[in-house]
């Protein structure tokens, strides 16, 4: 071997050795795995959408018949959480909480005067966060936030370690999960827990678990028979997402035929759902409706046969995922009381 | 059968030394190793059967590697990380200056030199592991020898300055 040869096979040998410890190689490989097999998911039954028929619903006088497209229930990951976990997405992250997670600001457990313990909650940025002093200053739970606002913790993405400090409840479990517009952070008792929500973290692509699209202009075609839930901000990116299950979706389809047709030029209003503000669309094999609530034009737009309806509480309160927090204007048909309430 | 959580805890750190030897950076390196094992996982079960399960996956990892620069239209420019603070150790940046060097290198040659001088294959293997032949990587061993001669010997000057 040459001089020269012997300085390559020592410099990398030498560089290998100080090379610094990779993260948890495990992990991150079962996450891609999931995310891999969301994406394909994804991409089969928006091509199916075409000519998919839902599934023992009609819709507009549809024959109801054989559904199309693969079964979002199917599990789809390797270390999976249980299969009564929910999927949450805040624009192109979602994560996977177990059931008795509520919603909230984070902070809730202190302002409603409860136990840490009791107040596990699943938070986004424009949840309602009560201007409080409490130590710590959020409880346990998966806590969306923005990666720009400066907040995520000291740590390496995607390990979960032990917690000291004020913010969070002390020795708690934490680790966090990110993209470039979005990261989760998630907070548990116990480390297994942490764990398995933490592992459940995927960046989406285009379209999460629940069928809705990361940008409210992207669109996700559905083959399924269950009603996709989309809220979306101002800005375009989603909110939240739910998967209804079928006899949920039965109704919401039924409350949205039942709406009031809007007729005449003078009760057309708001073209397009960027016009008439935050929006919702609902979408399943067959058809989407975009639920809109903007000052003086409380409407339901609909593809697929019955075209746009006025709004109804019936409607909007389909349209409202649990843990929806908001206002409306006036003139906006409430309903009496909205779903997880 | 071998576990691949008990595998990759075993075998990991190795993987990602020859991932980070490749592309210069922990983070593009985790990239490449959790997509190999990522593709392993499914696949588990057989791969543990083949006669050498190790060599199966770094070769793997160094696929993983060419498809990452192929992918970005092979605009990689891998820089090493910084090392923080100074070094008094001549050795050190003895080595370092040879990585960085061999980091400069296009990528295919960069791949042949790294496995004929860092994981020690011959020829016939590494024309194995990436799907060329041969004389293609003896071609490209070649070429990247050539440049790191005039570029070690240019540093080597300039030290002398």
């Amino acid at each position: 071997m040459s001089d020269l040869e012997t300085r390559l096979s020592e410099g990398l040998a030498g560089t290998a050795e100080r090379a610094p410890h990779p993260g948890d190689l495990t992990t991150g490989a079962r996450a891609r795995l999931r995310r891999r097999r969301r994406s394909t998911t994804a991409v089969v039954a928006a091509a199916l959408a075409v000519v998919a028929i839902p599934v023992g619903l009609t819709f507009v006088g549809q024959e109801s018949g054989d559904g199309g497209g693969p079964d979002r229930r199917e599990p789809s990951t390797v270390a999976s959480a249980p299969d009564d976990w929910r999927t949450e997405t805040w624009r192109d992250l979602s994560v996977d909480v177990p059931p008795e997670w509520g919603f909230g600001g984070g902070t809730d457990w202190c302002a409603d005067g409860r136990d840490l313990d009791e107040a596990l909650q699943l938070s986004r940025p424009s949840g309602i966060v009560p201007a409080i002093a409490c130590t710590p200053a959020f409880g346990y739970g998966a806590h969306f936030l923005e990666p720009s606002s400066g907040e995520l913790p000291p740590g390496t993405e995607g390990v979960v370690q032990p917690y000291r400090g004020d913010r969070y409840p002390d020795d708690a479990w934490i680790g966090y999960a990110s993209t470039q517009q979005t990261a989760v952070w998630v907070v548990a008792a116990d480390r297994t827990t942490a764990r398995l929500v933490l592992d459940s973290a995927t960046p989406v692509g285009e379209v999460d678990a629940n069928g809705c699209a990361t940008r409210i202009e992207m669109g996700a075609p559905s083959a399924n028979a269950e009603v996709s839930v989309c809220r979306y901000s101002s800005d375009g990116w989603l909110e939240q997402s739910e998967l209804l299950a079928v006899d949920d979706s039965r109704a919401a389809i039924t409350a949205m035929e039942s709406a009031p047709p809007l007729g005449g030029a003078g009760e057309m209003c708001g073209a397009s759902l960027a016009d008439a503000g935050p929006g919702v669309v609902l979408g399943a094999a067959g058809f989407t409706a975009q639920v809109s609530w903007g000052p003086g034009c409380p409407m339901v737009t609909v593809t697929g046969g019955i075209g746009a309806r006025r709004l109804t509480a019936d409607v909007l309160y389909w349209a409202l995922s649990p843990g929806w927090s908001g206002s409306f204007p006036a003139g906006v048909p409430v309903p009496e009381r909205l779903r997880g309430q | 059968m071998v576990d691949f959580d008990e595998w990759v805890a075993a075998r990991g750190d190795g993987l990602f030394r020859l991932a980070y030897v490749l592309t210069g950076n922990r983070a593009d390196a985790e990239d490449v190793v959790q997509d190999a094992l990522s593709r392993a996982l499914p696949r588990w079960s057989r791969i543990v059967e083949v006669d050498d399960p190790d060599a199966y996956v770094r070769r793997m990892v160094v696929n993983a590697h060419t498809s990452r620069w192929r992918k970005w239209g092979r605009r990689e420019s891998p820089v090493a990380e910084v090392r923080l603070g100074e070094t008094s150790e001549p050795e050190v940046e003895e080595q370092d200056m040879v990585w960085r060097a061999c980091l400069a290198l296009p990528p295919d040659q960069r791949v042949a030199v790294v496995l004929r001088y860092y994981e020690h294959r011959e020829y016939a293997e590494i024309a194995d592991l990436t799907g060329v032949r041969e004389g293609t990587v003896r071609s490209r061993v070649s070429r990247g020898l050539a440049t790191l001669r005039h570029t070690l010997g240019t540093e080597l000057e300039d030290d002398d300055e």
